[in-house]
């Protein structure tokens, strides 16, 4: 357990020698501090006077400057760890005043930001920031604050001098620049007021003086670390130095304790400060990148730290070829891999593709890395479907030409890219960057990974794997490259505490109720109560138990008895399911803050949020997600009426625009409970405060979604995360006894998270076993290979043999061949098994052999197993000859044709293409309905006109009641859609007939026939549109098919092509998008971002030359004789952005164009400040000196 | 010599200041050089033994109206000069009483700012009880300062805080021992006493408080003191272990500002059995200041104060 109650550093930091009585002892202190723990799971509860005087002890032995012949550095350090944790548990009191907050909030910031606990000073500060701003005058005297009145109204003096020191200190302390800003205005104004009274420059001397120093060093300590000025920092430690030798005035005790610790925080400070931890000569917008971008990162973490400034093999030194980085969850490896990948961009060293199996991360990342690249001056790719066959970065490319751009991708897209075109992506990309690179363990997916890792391990790329905590990370990074050891980055550092608790459910055997059944075999029947016992363990050698209330049971639980009272049986009606009873317990955890729930199934998932939901009033906060869910998926799904209640569920059965708002929802607290089936639990940054795993694990079960070590300690890194909270709960629930040894499960060994290739699993060696054994009787059983690791390998196989033939026949310099012998497994397992690998190699070498040379790279682009991919074949070739066929060459004409969606779905239906791709073994049940939930049957729904009216843009209900009309259910029907839109539209349609199509298409160039069939269609199933227009916007990130579906038929029944959409948009404004089509504020956000001119570069160009010019959207008329000074009135980023004249008698001069709306606001969220003035048709914008 | 009726318990009665306008009671005080000794006459009351306290008391009973306004003009004056540092705000002040004539505007506003907190504005004062407090504080640290000690000299004399709601001790002082050069402290908790009620009621809160708090106060003061350079840093890194080892270099000490009159002979007696560590002779010290009507002087206190608004 990582918590701060460790015996032995309590005992350092309280030092030794004192007398009886003086402290509290290790063992009185362990018990008082876990006794606040264990009252903080019921509530926010008061720490002992006893406790409180010995964290101020700590504090003071850890504050003592100089003091090396008194205390250690390490008991100084753990003194402020120690006391850190006190006084944020101090924190969650009730009933203290502003004043005490603060002063316990700044004590735990400074004891966590100098024992090298950064983040935790930030999540402190979240805490009391609603006290950092002055409040109401009416509030005054009740939040026991001395404040500056104005004596006369116009009087505008200071009003918080007595708290303006602390506060600004809590403020520094949080590291967020723009609320710091923010503050920073409020307090300047009130400064600037007073030394207008009294005639001075300064306020030094005077009462006032050490709150103005104060005020002063923070705004100087943030512009050091916003822009790397050195001089700032010293005039900081000037300003700080003035208040604690007093010169800077006296009376003010506060202000001389906050200035001593900034005075030592800013020396550390300098070393953390991203501009101090890039090396030498890097450009200056990388660091602004991140520290102007974004969420603004002002300084680095110590892990983070560690590795930018390592000497031997340094991430940013392009001669490093090799890294894994092996960190815990939220040790900030994200804005590590931001760092590497910008730096690697900013110096000009090519494109980077950037790979996660988690969609979710990929989102996460695209998010983070959008603001740091628009300051960069560089490009984001876009976020495209995996199997997408036509490339629709050759359709969206209008929208970007600038260079050096990162792609962010899942593994399944980047194997696609090589498989269609393998030089050009080796080519293209100098860097890799594979996030969550521990999943190639994982069953199922973990190969493909393992497979793009071998292969981008025979080119001479940058390839930087980051990883969770691998218990073999030396061997993973030896595999990697073996010619040093610091290939491997490995650190155990993390931000919060985490507390464990052991959830079980308890029979009340005394709320016994007897009743009769019919049965014969088992008449009797007794129901009972069931609660909650909860374990937590606080300390390492102390276990505390808590019981849910006995008056409110969290469920029931029933048996039926033969009739002599013997042959108990467990009855499941009647009884709550485990998950439920878990789901409501969880009510109990949310007053600490938002919780996240893991559930082994997706049905679970929903029933477990309905049951959280159920217990809650209505939220106030989900308005919009349920706006936006309702126009998505329906009035009556299931997850609407969760989310009013504040509660969502994720499963991958939901489209992925949903899991998106649903991860927004979670970052920006609108939703206080997540019920997650395992796909969310790896990498995500969700911002919980509880964990609860609550799994069930059932005989049918993929072992894939069992809950193995290592996704167990991902979801235990969920819970506190970095920067958010100081401390998180990981509640592990058991059906079963519970048992001491239950905590160890939280506690995984190193042998437990190892990572060893999915070549070696137990399932994947049967599965080598059947295939030999088919092999044996047939040399074209390697076709019927299907959904196995065998199936797998040879298809990895078969694509390495036809990307090697390919590459050589471009006379490339790649060579890949080798990437079979460079597997994870080859370097694994032992020889004997390797053999039988290489055997199955071989029969597929010979297989590839015998076939014809267009076969095999239709099969290896496929992304199918090769007995799929020959299916896919046939297909397309039925495809091909029906079309020539249906649609011959006419007299005198020798142009192409392009077939229409209707033509082609027809050719489709006419050789059944659909039921050839339905009966893959890829689609599983992509394409299956029943009745009702429990019905055994299926429903047969013939997908071309589903794909129709889904194409037509019809809304999800309308599309669930055409499409399962007898499905009397509105919630079951919406589900069932949902679920096909997800697994059917979005993935394997859109795939598989880009795939025929493609194919086809070739196939028809063969025979010389000059009609295609449309590659655009692979995208209008993906997205459910019918225009390239539509396709456009989605492709380049509009979140709403409705809003993409309307402006594409609008341009397209205008004449407008995609080239002409922008400009179109453009010329409509805000305005014009609201009344044209409606548009929502998430909707107009959106299109501001589509319609933004980002060859101009505004933000960069304002950085580095402190100037930047915006067009207004209609020219001034009459255009003015002189430069005129205008001033901007932003309000939200769906409003337009105002111009006005300044002065008394202000006028409205018109709004900046959309082409520039979203930098301009992108530059005041920045907080930058500028003025600005205009010559009638732009204005000019310089930054305030 | 003005006086009022005894309050009665519960209600509040409105407190008249001195009858003597500010600038009689600055010629007063400044007859005097501004010396609150020259005013009060203070004595060891009480030479102290392990577990019992060393205190001195310091009075001002009988005293004329000009003398009295003379105690209340001198704090003011300390607490300007403390506030206003080398600004313009004094003498602003100064200025407006000797010439008569009131603030206006912007400078009202500005000495309005100086004084708010604590002492309020005219027409919106402060709580009483911090006022009074706050003058509790003044005429320990003024004491402290001027009382001569052959056994010891001040290094460090923290100034009063100028607000009463600030968190920090009350006073603190770093001594060097005369002849030996051993350095040490004395953290001291400040209370007023007024109305009905025996003093060691006060006496026990600040026991009390100080007892609870003092690791806060000294931890707050350790980070700023181990920072100064020679003596004042040395010892200021090492307050909070003399402090909770009861070091015989480290003290407490306990003032009282009372109105209670005739003052009482003992004072202080019931210490020692709340700093039982502290067991050396002069580990334990106490102020009593008995001012009679002490409530009316700290209203004088703020009325000259507010006399240029």
């Amino acid at each position: 357990m990582d918590r701060a109650l460790k015996a032995e550093d309590l005992a350092d930091a309280l030092g030794s020698g004192h007398p009886d009585g003086a402290l509290p002892t290790v063992d009185e202190l362990i018990d008082l501090i876990a006794e606040i723990e264990v009252r903080a799971f019921v509530g926010p509860g008061e720490v002992d006077d006893a406790v409180l005087a010995a964290a101020w002890y700590l504090h003071a032995v850890a504050s003592a400057a100089n003091a090396e012949g008194l205390y250690t550095p390490v008991r100084q350090q753990r003194a402020f760890r120690v006391s850190a944790h006190i006084f944020d548990l101090a924190l969650g009191a009730e009933g203290r005043t502003a004043v005490e907050r603060l002063t316990f909030a700044f004590a735990a910031q400074v004891g966590y930001r100098r024992s090298d606990l950064d983040p935790n000073a930030t999540a402190i500060w979240r805490r009391v920031d609603a006290d950092l701003a002055d409040v109401a005058p009416g509030d005054r005297e009740e939040r026991g604050e001395v404040l500056v009145v104005p004596f006369t109204e116009s009087a505008s003096i200071g009003r918080s001098f007595s708290l303006m020191a602390i506060r600004a200190g809590v403020a520094f302390l949080g590291l967020d620049f723009n609320r710091v800003s923010e503050l920073l205005v409020g307090w300047k104004r009130q400064i600037t007021a007073t030394r207008d009274l009294i005639e001075m420059d300064s306020l030094v001397t005077t009462m006032f003086g050490p709150g103005e120093q104060i005020v002063s060093a923070v705004e100087d300590l943030v512009i050091f670390l916003r822009y790397g000025y050195g001089s700032r920092l010293a005039e900081a430690r000037a300003a700080l130095r003035s208040v604690v030798d007093l010169t800077a005035g006296e009376g003010d005790h506060d202000a001389r304790w906050v200035a001593a610790h900034l005075l030592a925080i800013a020396d550390g400070m300098e070393t953390a400060s991203i501009w101090r931890v890039l090396p030498p000569g890097s450009p200056d917008e990388l660091a602004q990148a991140f520290t102007i971008g974004s969420p603004p990162v002002l300084t680095l973490w110590p892990p983070q730290r560690d590795l930018l400034r390592r000497t031997e093999l340094n991430p940013l030194d392009p001669a490093t070829k090799r890294l894994l980085l092996s960190v815990p969850t939220s040790a900030g490896k994200t804005l590590l891999a931001q760092i590497i990948i910008c730096h690697h961009l900013a110096t000009g060293s090519g494109d980077v593709c950037y790979v996660t199996p988690l969609r979710s991360l990929g989102r996460e990342m695209r998010q983070a890395l959008a603001s740091r690249l628009r300051i960069l001056q560089k490009g984001l790719g876009d976020d495209l479907p995996d199997f997408a066959s036509l490339d629709l970065n050759e359709l969206l490319r209008f929208f970007w030409s600038g260079s050096n751009t990162v792609e962010i991708m899942t593994p399944e897209r980047l194997a696609h890219m090589l498989r269609r075109d393998p030089d050009g992506v080796l080519s293209r990309f100098s860097m890799f960057v594979i996030d969550e690179a521990h999943l190639v363990a994982q069953p199922n997916r973990g190969f493909l990974l393992e497979s793009l890792l071998a292969l981008l391990a025979t080119t001479d790329t940058r390839l930087v794997l980051l990883s969770g905590v691998m218990g073999n990370a030396k061997q993973v990074a030896s595999w990697l490259d073996d010619s040093s050891e610091s290939v491997l980055f490995s650190s155990s550092w993390r931000g919060p505490r985490r507390l464990h608790g052991i959830l079980n459910s308890t029979i009340l055997w005394d709320t016994e109720r007897v009743s009769s059944t019919r049965s014969k075999s088992h008449p009797l029947r007794k129901d009972y109560d069931v609660i909650g016992t909860l374990r937590i363990k606080p300390a390492e050698a102390s276990t505390r138990e808590l019981w849910t209330r006995r008056d409110s049971p969290l469920g029931a639980k029933r048996f039926e008895f033969a009739p002599d009272g013997t042959d108990r049986r467990n009855v499941s009606s009647g009884t709550t399911p485990f998950y439920k009873i878990c789901a409501t317990a969880a009510r109990v955890f949310l007053h600490a803050g938002s919780l996240l729930m893991i559930v082994s199934r997706r049905d679970y998932a929903r029933g477990a949020a309905e049951t959280l939901a159920a217990q809650l009033p209505d939220s106030t906060r989900t308005g919009d997600l349920v706006d936006f869910l309702v126009e998505r998926i329906g009035e009556e799904h299931p997850l609407v009426g969760c989310l009013r209640k504040g509660v969502g569920y994720h499963h991958a059965g939901l489209p992925v625009d949903v899991l998106d708002a649903l991860e927004q929802g979670v970052r920006s607290e609108k939703i206080v409970a997540l019920v997650a089936t395992t796909t969310l639990t790896d990498g995500v940054n969700l911002p919980v405060r509880t964990v609860l795993i609550s799994e069930t694990r059932f005989p049918t079960q993929d072992p894939a979604q069992h809950f193995d070590p290592a996704r167990l300690l991902n979801a235990v890194g969920r819970a506190g995360r970095a920067g958010r909270e100081t401390e998180g709960w990981i509640i592990l629930a058991l059906q079963q006894k519970p048992e001491p040894a239950d905590f160890d499960q939280l506690r995984p060994a190193d042998e437990d998270l190892e990572i060893q290739s999915s070549l070696m699993s137990e399932r994947a060696v049967e599965q080598l076993a059947e295939a030999e054994g088919l092999l044996a009787a047939s040399a074209d059983a390697i076709f019927q290979l299907a959904d196995s690791a065998t199936a797998d390998f040879a298809s990895f196989l078969w694509f390495v043999f036809s990307a090697q033939q390919r590459l050589e026949e471009m006379l490339t310099s790649f060579h890949i061949a080798g990437a079979v012998q460079r597997l994870l497994g080859f370097a694994q397992m032992p020889p004997e098994l390797a053999e039988r690998w290489l055997a199955l190699g071989r029969r597929v070498r010979e297989a590839y052999d015998r076939t014809p040379s267009e076969s095999r790279h239709r099969w290896a682009t496929a992304g199918t197993s090769l007995g799929s991919a020959r299916a896919l074949e046939n297909v397309a070739t039925a495809v091909a000859v029906e079309t020539h066929s249906a649609h011959p060459v006419m007299e005198g004409e020798g142009t192409k044709q392009t077939l229409s969606v209707d033509e082609t779905l027809e050719i489709f239906a006419s050789v059944d293409a659909f039921g050839a791709l339905l009966a893959l073994p890829e689609c599983g049940k992509a394409w299956t309905f029943k009745s009702t939930v429990g019905s055994r049957s299926t429903l047969v729904v013939p997908p071309v006109p589903a794909l129709k009216l889904w194409m037509g843009g019809l809304d999800v209900p309308s599309l669930a009641a055409e499409l399962l009309p007898t499905v009397t259910n509105a919630a079951w029907r919406l589900e069932q859609t949902v679920d096909a839109i997800s697994g059917a539209f979005e993935h394997f349609f859109s795939w598989t007939v880009g795939a025929v199509i493609e194919q086809a298409n070739v196939i028809l160039e063969e025979i010389e026939s000059p009609t295609r069939l449309p590659q655009d269609l692979t995208y209008m199933i993906r997205y459910g549109v019918d225009t390239q227009q539509a396709i456009g916007l989605l492709g380049r990130g509009v979140r709403s098919r409705r809003l993409a579906y309307v402006v594409g038929q609008r341009a397209a029944s205008d004449g407008r092509q995609l080239e002409q959409v922008v400009d179109w948009l453009r010329l409509l404004h805000i305005e014009g998008w609201i009344e044209e089509f409606d548009a929502t504020p998430r909707e107009i956000e959106d299109l501001a971002d589509v319609t933004r001119d980002a060859s101009t570069g505004l933000l960069r160009q304002f950085l580095s030359s402190s100037e930047a010019s915006a067009k207004l959207h209609v020219p001034m008329e009459p255009a003015p004789s002189a430069p005129l000074a205008v001033t901007l009135r932003i309000v939200d980023a769906h409003l337009p952005v105002e111009v006005w004249t300044v002065g008394d008698r202000a006028d409205r001069v018109g709004i900046i164009s959309a082409a520039h709306h979203s930098d301009v606001f992108a530059l005041t969220s920045a907080g930058l400040t500028f003025s600005a003035l205009t010559d009638g048709s732009a204005i000019t914008i310089r930054a305030d000196s | 010599m003005a006086r009022m009726s005894t309050p009665k318990m519960g209600a509040a009665v409105a407190v008249t200041p001195v009858p003597v306008d500010a600038v009689e009671a600055m010629k007063s005080a400044r007859s005097v050089a501004n010396k609150l000794d020259a005013l009060l006459s203070s004595s060891l009351a009480h030479a102290g033994a392990a577990h019992t306290c060393r205190w001195h008391h310091v009075k001002a009973i009988g005293l004329t109206d000009a003398q009295r306004a003379a105690v209340a003009w001198i704090i003011a004056e300390e607490v300007m000069e403390s506030r206003g540092g080398r600004s313009r705000v004094k003498q602003l002040w100064l200025d407006s009483v000797t010439t008569g004539t009131k603030l206006i505007g912007g400078d009202r506003d500005l000495l309005a700012a100086f004084v708010n907190d604590v002492f309020g504005v005219p027409g919106k004062p402060k709580s009483l009880d911090h006022l009074t407090g706050h003058v509790g504080e003044w005429l320990w640290y003024l004491h402290a300062r001027d009382l001569l000690d052959p056994s010891r000299t001040i290094l460090r004399l923290e100034p009063p805080k100028f607000t009463v709601t600030e968190q920090g001790a009350d006073g603190l002082v770093l001594y060097t021992e005369t002849g030996t050069g051993t350095t040490f402290f004395r953290l001291w908790e400040t209370k007023k006493h007024t109305g009905v009620g025996s003093i060691s009621n006060a006496t026990g809160k600040a026991y009390t408080q100080v007892s609870k708090r003092a690791e806060e106060y000294l931890a707050k003061l350790t980070a700023p003191l181990s920072l100064s350079p020679g003596a004042v840093g040395d010892l200021g890194k090492e307050l909070a272990d003399l402090w909770i080892d009861g070091d015989p270099r480290a003290g407490v000490g306990v003032s009282v500002a009372s109105d209670k009159v005739p003052p009482p002979n003992a004072c202080f007696t019931t210490m020692g059995g709340h700093f039982m560590k502290f067991d050396q002779p002069g580990q334990l010290e106490g102020l009593l200041v008995s001012v009679e009507e002490l409530d009316q002087i700290a209203v004088t206190v703020r009325e000259y104060l507010w006399t240029a608004l």
